[in-house]
C-alpha cells in the first residue's frame, strides 16, 4: 500500500493503518530501536509504541514521507528509553558510543546555549549537512540518526572501518567548527 | 550528557536528508563479486639468520628458464641484475606490472602465466574459437593438480591450530598460503630446520617440495576474467646483505616469488612493500597492510598472499534479501540474509554437522558446514570426521542429492593473528630460528543482493542418518564454518563466521 493511502487510514481512524504500517515499516522502525537499545524486547516495545504515537499524531499531522516520520518517532522513544536506562548504568550500544563521539563536537569548556531550542539547532545541522559531499552526509546520518555500527556502515558503503571512522571524525570536526561560528556554544 | 541536545537535534534534521541516507548506495566493484578473498602472511626475520649466505650481492642470476609465451606456465623467471653502477633487465616476454620504483629494487621478478580470457557466453551465442582457447588454458592449469600429493594431513594439523579461537571472533585461514610460506621457508632455512619442514610438509626432498609447490601454485592459478586466483610471494632483502643466487632463482622458478633489495626501515622500502601487498590482495587488506612495516633490524621478510574472486554460478536475486537474526555467541544480531529456494543441491552430513555447497561460476565452490545445534564450531574443528570431510568432500559417503532452500548471511569478515605460537605448537620451533614476527591476515567478503523470507527449520541428522525429506531448509543463522575450494577442489580458505 502506498504511503498516502496509509496516512489516509490514520485520518479515517481505521485501525488497518497500524497493520499496514507494521507490514511496510515495522522492520525499519525495529532496526532503529534495536541499534539504540540492543535488546529484542525493548526494541519491540519501542516499535509498538511508535504505532501508538503515530496513531495519536495523525491527525493533525499529515507526513509527506512516512518512513522518516515514523523513524523519527522510534528514534525519540528509543532514545528516551535508553537515557532512562543509562542513568542507572552505562551498558554499551551504538547510542552510547555515538553520544561519546558527539561529545567531541561540543568544546570542553563550553555547552550548548540553553536559548537554542532543538528545532533551530536541527535547522542549522540540516544546513550544514546539505553542504557536505553526499556520501559524508549519508555516513554521518547512518551513524548519528540511524545509530548504525561502524561495521555496518563500512559494509553498506564498501569502505574499510578505519575509513568510516576517519570520515566521521572529520565531519564531526567540521560540524564543531560550524556550530562554533554560528554561536551555538556559550 | 552535554551532547544530548545535539543528538536530539540530529533526530529532527530535514526528512529529505534521511530519505537520501536510507537509499541503498551504489555498490562498489568488489561487492559485485560474491566471493572476494584475500590473505597475506608476513614472516620477518631478524639479524642472525642469514640463510641465503655466501654469495655477494653482485647479480649473476640464472636465467635459463626465463622465457615464456602465452599459456606457457613452466618455470618462468623475470630477472633483474643489479650492480652499483647500472641496472639491466633480462626480460622475458611478459612481465608483472609493478610500480617503477619497485622494479628498480628487484633482484628477480616472477612472471605469471597468461591465460586466454573467458569469452562472453550469451545463450548459444559465443565465439567458439575463443571458448576453446579458454578451455585449453584452463585444462592446462588444472593438469598441475596431478603433481600435487595428498595434503590431507597438512590440512588436519593446521586447520584446527589456526582456526580454533576461544574469543569467539571471526577467523579465516588459508591452508595453501601457509603451505607456500612454509615451503619457501624450507628453501631459505638451514639444514636442520629444512629437514623438519620437509618432514612436516610430507615430502622426502627439497626437489619433491619444489615440484609439489609448483603444482599447487599452478593448479590454483587462474586469471581469465571469470575467476581470479593468485598465490603471490615475495622476498624482501636488506641492502648489502649477501644472498645465494641459486635460492633466489629457485624461489622465482618454482614459487613464482619476486625478490627485492632495499634499505630496511626506510619509508621508501616500506611503501614499496605496502604497494606490493595492496596490489596482490586487491586492496582488500588496506588496514592490515598499513600496519605492516619492516624495521631496521629486519634482515629479510617473506611475504605470501592469496587473492581470489569469483561469482556465484547462480546469483542470489535482488528481491530475495531479508533482515534476519543471526545467533552470535554474544547475542542476537540482525544481518542481511541471502536466500535461494528450490535449488537442486546436495546435502552432506556427519555425526556432528551438516553441510551443503554453492557453486562458483566457472570453477570452485563454497562449502558451508553447520554444526549441529548442540555442537560448537570449536568442537567441530577438533573433530576428526569434520576435518576429513573438509579434505575429501567429493568422496564422502554420507551425501544425498536434494532440493535445498539455502539462507546465507552476507558476510565481510577479517582476521589477523600471530602464527608463531601456532607454528611452535605444530612442532616447527626449530624452523623459526630468528623469525621476529609472523602473522596471517585475511578478509572474506561474500555478498550478493537478493532474497525471500524463509522460515528457520533447524537441521539435525542424528548419527549418520540421511535426511528423510526431499527438500530441506539450510539456514546458516548461527556460527558456521565455510571452505572456499578452488576449481581443482583444493581448500584455498577455511573460515569461521561467528558474527557476519
Amino acid at each position: 500500500m502506498d504511503d498516502a493511502r496509509i496516512v489516509e487510514l490514520y485520518w479515517q481512524r481505521d485501525e488497518a493503518a497500524i497493520t499496514e504500517t507494521q507490514t511496510k515499516y515495522g522492520h525499519y522502525c525495529y532496526c532503529i530501536a534495536y541499534n539504540i537499545l540492543k535488546n529484542n524486547e525493548d526494541a519491540k516495545e519501542c516499535e509498538n509504541n511508535t504505532y501508538l504515537d503515530a496513531w495519536n499524531s495523525m491527525p493533525p499531522n499529515k507526513p509527506a514521507i512516512l518512513s522518516s516520520f515514523l523513524g523519527m518517532i522510534t528514534r525519540r522513544i528509543s532514545l528516551d528509553k535508553f537515557r532512562k536506562s543509562m542513568s542507572k548504568k552505562r551498558g554499551g550500544g551504538e547510542a552510547e558510543l555515538s553520544l561519546d563521539e558527539l561529545e567531541w563536537c561540543v568544546p570542553s569548556d563550553k555547552s550548548i546555549d540553553d536559548e537554542m531550542d532543538s528545532e533551530n539547532l536541527a535547522k542549522l545541522i540540516s544546513s550544514f549537512l546539505k553542504d557536505l559531499p553526499k556520501t559524508e552526509c549519508n555516513v554521518f546520518l547512518r551513524r548519528y540518526w540511524h545509530f548504525d555500527s561502524i561495521k555496518d556502515i563500512s559494509k553498506r558503503y564498501g569502505y574499510t572501518q578505519s575509513k568510516v571512522k576517519m570520515m566521521l571524525k572529520r565531519t564531526r570536526e567540521k560540524l564543531a567548527n560550524y556550530l562554533e561560528k554560528e554561536g551555538v556554544f556559550i | 550528557m552535554r551532547s544530548d541536545k545535539l543528538q536530539d537535534a540530529i533526530g529532527m534534521v530535514d526528512e529529505e536528508l534521511i530519505v537520501a541516507a536510507d537509499k541503498k548506495p551504489n555498490i562498489l566493484f568488489k561487492f559485485r563479486w560474491v566471493a572476494v578473498v584475500a590473505a597475506m602472511l608476513v614472516i620477518a626475520i631478524g639479524i642472525g639468520v642469514v640463510t641465503l649466505p655466501d654469495v655477494p650481492m653482485t647479480g649473476e642470476v640464472d636465467n635459463t628458464t626465463a622465457t615464456t609465451t602465452r599459456g606457457t606456465t613452466s618455470g618462468t623467471v623475470q630477472t633483474t641484475t643489479q650492480s652499483t653502477t647500472q641496472t639491466t633487465t633480462q626480460s622475458t616476454t611478459i612481465k608483472v606490472e609493478l610500480p617503477t620504483a619497485l622494479s628498480s629494487h628487484a633482484i628477480s621478478e616472477a612472471v605469471y602465466p597468461t591465460m586466454a580470457k573467458y569469452p562472453q557466453v550469451d545463450g548459444y551465442n559465443y565465439d567458439s574459437e575463443k571458448y576453446e582457447l579458454w578451455q585449453a588454458d584452463r585444462k592446462k592449469q588444472s593438469a598441475y593438480k596431478n603433481a600435487v600429493g595428498n595434503l590431507d594431513e597438512f590440512y588436519k594439523k593446521t586447520i584446527p591450530e589456526f582456526l580454533i579461537d576461544n574469543k569467539n571472533e571471526n577467523r579465516v585461514y588459508s591452508p595453501l598460503n601457509m603451505y607456500m610460506a612454509l615451503s619457501m621457508l624450507a628453501e631459505i632455512n638451514n639444514n636442520k630446520g629444512r629437514d623438519k619442514l620437509l618432514d612436516f610438509l610430507q615430502v622426502d626432498s627439497i626437489q619433491s617440495l619444489r615440484t609439489q609447490a609448483h603444482g599447487i601454485w599452478n593448479a590454483n592459478y587462474c586469471d581469465d576474467g571469470a575467476v581470479t586466483s593468485i598465490l603471490g610471494s615475495s622476498l624482501w632483502l636488506r641492502d648489502g646483505v649477501s644472498y645465494n643466487k641459486e635460492v633466489i632463482n629457485n624461489l622465482t622458478k618454482y614459487y613464482y616469488a619476486s625478490s627485492y633489495s632495499g634499505k630496511m626501515g626506510s619509508t621508501e622500502y616500506n611503501n614499496m612493500l605496502k604497494n606490493w601487498l595492496n596490489k596482490q590482495t586487491g586492496g582488500l587488506l588496506q588496514d592490515q597492510v598499513e600496519d605492516t612495516e619492516l624495521s631496521e633490524e629486519t634482515i629479510m621478510a617473506l611475504l605470501t598472499t592469496v587473492y581470489f574472486t569469483a561469482k556465484w554460478d547462480k546469483v542470489f536475486y535482488d528481491d530475495r534479501i531479508t533482515q534476519k537474526l543471526f545467533h552470535t555467541p554474544s547475542g542476537d544480531e540482525f544481518c542481511e540474509f541471502m536466500h535461494e529456494t528450490n535449488n537442486t543441491g546436495r546435502i552432506y552430513w556427519g555425526e556432528k554437522f551438516s553441510s551443503t555447497t554453492k557453486g562458483l561460476k566457472e570453477g570452485g565452490e563454497v562449502v558451508f558446514i553447520l554444526p549441529d545445534e548442540n555442537v560448537s564450531v570449536n568442537e567441530l574443528l577438533k573433530d576428526e570426521e569434520t576435518l576429513s570431510f573438509i579434505s575429501s568432500k567429493d568422496t564422502w559417503d554420507n551425501q544425498k542429492g536434494i532440493t535445498v532452500n539455502l539462507s546465507v548471511p552476507k558476510f565481510d569478515i577479517q582476521s589477523n593473528y600471530d602464527i608463531i605460537k601456532g607454528m611452535k605448537n605444530l612442532g616447527l620451533a626449530d624452523c623459526l630460528g630468528m623469525v621476529s614476527s609472523a602473522s596471517h591476515s585475511s578478509r572474506v567478503v561474500a555478498d550478493k543482493e537478493g532474497v525471500v523470507a524463509t522460515s528457520f527449520i533447524p537441521i539435525y541428522f542424528p548419527l549418520s542418518a540421511p535426511p528423510l525429506k526431499d527438500k530441506i531448509d539450510f539456514v546458516l543463522d548461527r556460527p558456521f564454518i565455510f571452505v572456499i575450494n578452488s576449481s581443482v577442489g583444493m581448500p584455498l580458505f577455511v573460515g569461521v563466521v561467528n558474527n557476519p
